[in-house]
């Protein structure tokens, strides 16, 4: 296996699902290959990044929603019967 | 659905949010309009993760509340009101998406990795400095959710769904209408998108 091959089964190699033969092939390179193993160390972190990106949504404060789409909305509002 | 931002952890509603549903639920117009203040602001990021420009995200935030109240009365209290707005406002921005879906999409291949023709990496790969402190963390964030919005439409929203809504690879291809394999090379390429244009900004923010 190769880094372009090792590249391909990342998603599932992070995710567990790798198996078999190609699992023994995709460690056996990286085991040879600190360069894919840094590439894997970065992709892990990708995932990571991404969702604390949106968690520290939290401790933003939101901007308040403006004005005329506040009206829009309560204009829009379907009436009860 | 996870609910990023909003805890899907924190359970059932508030005493100050069962009035609240009660008098959205008697078409008391003042709540309504607490509705819209007390969300709003939030929905209305939500969709900018979604869609491209300002107009669509407010007019996904309008559908969005003009389907909450029509669904009110189905609203049960076993998730907050912010969850099920939240997922109201992700379905409404899909939708969205799809009504728009028309242009031919971008290309991902030049965010994808170089190889050398032998198959080995053709640039070196270096390791990311760590973002320790919070003022650095919070830069950090911002750059990311910037990087995300680079993302060809048809990978940002798998990436989105999957990584940040934390749906099931399952889950994903039902909303977006896909196959199972479809959404994993997707994932998998909107993420490899995601570390190159992140790989070019942390060095820079490094340097």
């Amino acid at each position: 296996m190769n880094c372009r091959q090792c590249t391909e089964f990342i998603i599932e190699y992070v995710e567990g699902d790798l198996a078999g033969e190609t699992r023994v092939a995709f460690e056996g390179h990286i085991s040879r290959c600190p360069t894919c193993v840094r590439y894997i160390d970065t992709y892990r972190e990708t995932i990571a990044l991404g969702r604390q990106a949106f968690s520290a949504d939290e401790e933003v404060v939101f901007e308040p929603i403006p004005e005329e789409l506040v009206r829009a909305i309560l204009a829009s509002r379907p009436l009860k019967d | 659905m996870t609910d990023t931002g909003a805890g899907t952890d924190t359970p059932a509603a508030t005493p100050d949010e069962s009035s609240l549903v009660q008098a959205l639920k008697a078409g008391d117009p003042a709540a309504f309009e607490t509705l819209v203040r007390l969300h709003g602001g939030r929905m209305l990021s939500v969709a900018r993760r979604f869609v491209a420009n300002e107009e669509d995200a407010r007019d996904v935030v309008q559908d969005a509340f003009v389907s909450a109240f029509r669904s009110i009365d189905r609203f049960e209290g076993q998730a907050k009101l912010s969850t099920w707005l939240h997922r109201i406002t992700v379905n409404t921005a899909l939708m969205k998406l799809r009504s728009r879906r028309r242009r031919p999409e971008e290309s991902i291949e030049p965010l994808l990795p170089a190889f050398a023709e032998d198959g080995h990496h053709a640039a070196p790969i270096v390791e990311w400095p760590e973002a320790e402190d919070l003022l650095h963390r919070k830069q950090t964030a911002a750059r990311v959710r910037a990087a995300i919005d680079r993302l060809p439409e048809g990978y940002r929203t798998v990436l989105l769904l999957r990584d940040i809504e934390e749906l099931t690879t399952e889950e994903t291809a039902r909303m977006l209408d896909l196959t199972i394999n479809a959404v994993k090379i997707r994932l998998h390429r909107a993420r490899l998108a995601l570390r190159t244009l992140l790989d070019a900004d942390l060095h820079e923010a490094g340097e």
